[in-house]
C-alpha cells in the first residue's frame, strides 16, 4: 500500500533536511521534487540555471553585447521566485566566474551589465526575508542602485534580516531605510570606513530585536596596534583614530525593541554606554579580546537592565569590581553567565555570583588560576548559593596546568544542586591518560546514581588525550550501562580544543 | 500533580465511533481542541474527529499524556535540528511507515505541533543519506519522472558553485 502525504506535510518534513539530502529528494518524483526545489532554492542554488530565467528583455540586452544565454528549453522552475535569501557577494562571485569562461574582454562592464539585470529580476519576481551584502576588498561589487527598481519596495519591505558591512554605498542605506523598517536581525560588519545612513537604517526600525557588531577586522591595517590600541602613544596614530573613529555615532539611535545584543572586537574609541539605554535587553554578549576594550564596563556597571537574563564575556571578563556592582543590581534574573577570562578571579567575585545569581542556570568560565584548591572552593561556594545550576563549562585558557578531573568530579557529583545535569570540562595539555582515568567513571556514575532525584548526567570532557584511550571497551560498557539505568544521559569526548562548542 | 482538582473529562470519537476520555489539560495539547473547548465551554458531548483512527487516536493521547508537563513551546526555532529525540520519543516513533504518515496527519489535523515536529523529524532521519533510488525503495515512492525530465531536473541544480 502506498500512502502519500499531503504537500504541507511533506514541506514540513523537508524543512529538516540539509541541501545534500534536499537534492536527493529532487530526484525521487514529481511531487517531491516541487516540493523540496522551493526549499533548496531559498538560496541560490546554480548560476547557470538561474540566468536562463532572466526575462526575455533582459537576454535581448546582454544578447546585444554579446553574451548569449542559451535558451534551447525553457527552466523546468522559475527558480528566482523560490529565492527568499540574496547573497549579493555569491551572486558578485557567481558572475565574475560566469564571465570567466567568457571569451570577451571588457569584463567589467559586463559584470555591470548582469548584474544590473539579476537586480532587476530579483526586485521583481522575489520578497526578500535575508539579505547579505558586504563590501570589501575581495568584492569590488557595482554600485547598482537596485533598491529603487520597480518591485524594490515589495522585494525588500518584509526582509527580516540584513547582514552588512559598514562601508556600503551611502545610497544604499539611504534608500533601504525608506523601504525596510521591519528588520528583526541586523549584522553589521565594521570595515574602514562607515558608511553615513547606515544610523539611519538602523534608527528606522521598528521591531529590531538582534543587533551584531562586528569589529574583528576593524582596523585590520592596524591589526598590530590593534590589541593595545588605546596604549598608542605615536600622536599621528591618535589624530587618526580622531579622525576615522565615530563608531558610536551609528549606535546613538538603537530601537528600545532591541533584546539582544553582540559585540566582538570593540575599537578602544567607542562607548560602550550606549547600551545603557536599551532597556529591554535579554542577551548581552561582548567577546572582547583587549583589555583596555572592556574598561568601558565602568559605565554599565550601575545600569539596572530588568529583562536581562543572558551575559556572556567570550574572551575576558570585566573587572571584578565592576562586574559584582553589576550582578548585584541586575543578577538575580540570569539564566545564563559567561565569565570568560579573568585573571583576577578572586572569592569576591564568587561570592558575587552565588548572592546576587540565585537564578542561574548555567554557568562557565575559563580558568587562569593553576591553584586547584581555589576552584574547588569556588565550586563549593557556586553550588551553595545557586540552587537553580544545571550546568557548568568549566574551560582551561592558556593556562597549561591542569584541573584534576576527578577531584573536580566528585565535588560536582558530591555537592551541585539538584536540578544540576551537565558539565562541560577541559582538561589541559599535560594529563596524562593512564592516570586520568583509571579510575574510570564508575565511582561517579555509582555516586550519581544515588542522587535524589536522578537526573541523567551529560558530561563533555574536552582533552588532548584520544577518546579511545578514555572510552576503552570497559568504560564503554560501563557507559551503556549507566546510560539504560537512567544515570547517565551522554558522555562526549572531544580531542580539539576548537570544538568546546558554545551553550 | 497536575492541573486544577476538578478536572474535567473530555471525550473524543474516533472515525469508526470509538469513544476516548482524556483528562482535559491531556486533550488542550491539541490547539484545535483547546480551541473548540473554549468554544464550546462545559459540555458532556463527545467530539466528534472524522480525520483520525481509533489506533491513531489512541497513539496521540499516549503522546499528549507524557507530555502533558511540557512547557508551551516557544515561537518557532529557525534551527532545524534532528538529532535532539529524547528515548521516549524516539521509541514512541518505533512505528510502522503506515502509522507514522498516520500520526503526522493527524497531528497536522489536531494541531500539535511538538508531535509534528517529532513525526516529521523521523521521516526526515529516514531520508538522511540516501540516494533517490533509496529514497524510492524506502518510502516506496515510484518515481513518476520522463528520462528528460529527470534529467533537466538533474541539469538544472547541478552542483557548480563549489564553496
Amino acid at each position: 500500500m502506498t500512502l502519500y502525504l499531503p504537500d504541507d506535510c511533506l514541506n514540513d518534513i523537508f524543512e529538516y533536511l540539509k541541501k545534500r539530502d534536499l537534492r536527493s529528494c529532487l530526484l525521487v518524483s514529481r511531487l517531491w521534487c516541487n516540493v523540496s526545489v522551493r526549499i533548496l532554492w531559498r538560496k541560490m542554488q546554480n548560476f547557470k540555471t538561474l540566468i536562463t530565467c532572466l526575462p526575455k528583455k533582459s537576454k535581448a540586452i546582454l544578447c546585444k553585447i554579446g553574451i548569449i544565454i542559451s535558451t534551447s528549453r525553457p527552466s523546468l522552475f522559475n527558480y528566482t521566485s523560490f529565492i527568499k535569501i540574496l547573497c549579493i557577494n555569491d551572486l558578485h562571485r557567481a558572475i565574475i566566474r560566469f564571465l570567466r569562461n567568457h571569451p570577451s574582454t571588457p569584463k567589467r562592464i559586463f559584470c555591470i551589465m548582469i548584474t544590473r539585470e539579476m537586480f532587476k529580476m530579483f526586485m521583481n519576481q522575489t520578497s526578500l526575508k535575508i539579505l547579505y551584502f558586504e563590501f570589501n576588498v575581495n568584492y569590488n561589487i557595482p554600485n547598482i542602485p537596485f533598491t529603487t527598481y520597480p518591485g524594490g519596495k515589495d522585494c525588500l519591505s518584509n526582509l527580516s534580516e540584513i547582514s552588512c558591512s559598514s562601508n556600503l554605498y551611502p545610497e544604499f542605506f539611504y534608500q533601504i531605510s525608506r523601504i525596510c523598517h521591519n528588520l528583526q536581525s541586523l549584522k553589521i560588519t565594521f570595515e574602514y570606513n562607515i558608511s553615513n545612513g547606515l544610523s539611519e537604517l538602523i534608527s528606522v526600525q521598528k521591531y529590531l530585536n538582534y543587533l551584531e557588531l562586528d569589529y574583528k577586522d576593524y582596523h585590520s591595517v592596524e591589526s598590530e596596534e590593534y590589541y593595545s590600541f588605546s596604549d598608542v602613544s605615536d600622536k599621528s596614530d591618535l589624530d587618526y583614530c580622531r579622525n576615522h573613529l565615530d563608531e558610536s555615532q551609528p549606535l546613538a539611535k538603537i530601537p528600545n525593541t532591541l533584546t539582544k545584543l553582540h559585540i566582538d572586537g570593540r575599537p578602544c574609541h567607542m562607548q560602550l554606554s550606549f547600551i545603557s539605554k536599551l532597556s529591554n535587553l535579554q542577551e548581552l554578549s561582548l567577546s572582547i579580546i583587549s583589555k583596555k576594550g572592556l574598561k568601558e564596563f565602568k559605565n554599565l556597571q550601575h545600569v539596572i537592565f530588568p529583562q536581562l537574563q543572558i551575559v556572556t564575556f567570550e574572551y575576558r571578563c570585566p573587572k571584578v569590581r565592576y562586574l559584582i556592582n553589576f550582578l548585584e543590581i541586575n543578577g538575580k534574573n540570569f539564566k545564563i553567565l559567561d565569565l570568560g577570562k579573568n585573571d583576577s578571579y578572586n572569592n569576591s567575585l564568587n561570592l558575587a555570583i552565588a548572592n546576587f545569581c540565585t537564578n542561574l542556570k548555567s554557568l562557565r568560565f575559563t580558568y587562569t588560576n593553576t591553584n586547584l584548591n581555589y576552584y574547588l572552593d569556588l565550586l563549593k561556594v557556586i553550588f551553595k548559593g545557586c540552587e537553580q545550576l544545571e550546568s557548568l563549562d568549566f574551560l582551561c585558557g592558556d593556562c597549561e596546568d591542569y584541573i584534576l578531573e576527578r577531584e573536580f568530579l566528585e565535588m560536582v557529583v558530591e555537592f551541585s544542586p539538584k536540578k544540576f545535569h551537565e558539565l562541560k570540562l577541559e582538561m589541559g595539555s599535560y594529563v596524562d591518560a593512564d592516570t586520568a582515568f583509571q579510575w574510570g567513571f564508575k565511582t561517579i556514575f555509582k555516586r550519581w546514581a544515588n542522587r535524589v532525584p536522578c537526573i541523567p548526567l551529560s558530561l563533555t570532557i574536552i582533552t588532548k588525550i584520544e577518546s579511545e584511550i578514555i572510552l576503552d571497551k570497559r568504560n564503554e560498557k560501563l557507559i551503556k550501562k549507566y546510560k539504560k539505568l537512567g544515570v547517565i544521559k551522554e558522555i562526549k569526548i572531544f580531542n580539539e580544543y576548537h570544538n568546546r562548542g558554545c551553550h | 500533580m497536575t492541573g486544577a482538582p476538578e478536572q474535567r473529562n473530555v471525550k473524543l470519537t474516533s472515525s469508526e465511533g470509538t469513544e476516548f476520555k482524556v483528562e482535559r489539560d491531556v486533550a488542550e495539547k491539541s490547539v484545535l481542541l483547546k480551541n473548540m473547548l473554549e468554544d464550546v465551554g462545559e459540555s458532556d458531548m463527545a467530539i466528534p474527529l472524522p480525520n483520525v483512527t481509533g489506533p491513531i487516536l489512541q497513539k496521540v493521547i499516549e503522546y499528549c499524556i507524557h507530555h502533558r508537563d511540557d512547557p508551551v513551546p516557544a515561537h518557532d526555532d529557525d534551527t532545524k535540528k534532528t538529532d535532539d529525540i529524547d528515548d521516549w520519543d524516539a521509541e514512541f516513533c518505533k512505528v510502522d511507515q503506515g502509522t507514522l504518515y498516520e500520526l503526522i496527519l493527524a497531528s497536522n489535523y489536531l494541531d500539535i505541533k511538538p508531535l509534528l515536529d517529532l513525526t516529521c523529524k523521523t521521516v526526515a532521519n529516514m531520508i538522511k543519506g540516501k540516494s533517490p533510488e533509496e529514497i524510492r525503495k524506502t518510502f516506496n515512492i515510484a518515481n513518476d519522472f520522463t528520462p528528460e525530465e529527470e534529467e533537466q531536473v538533474r541539469r538544472e541544480n547541478e552542483w557548480c558553485e563549489g564553496r
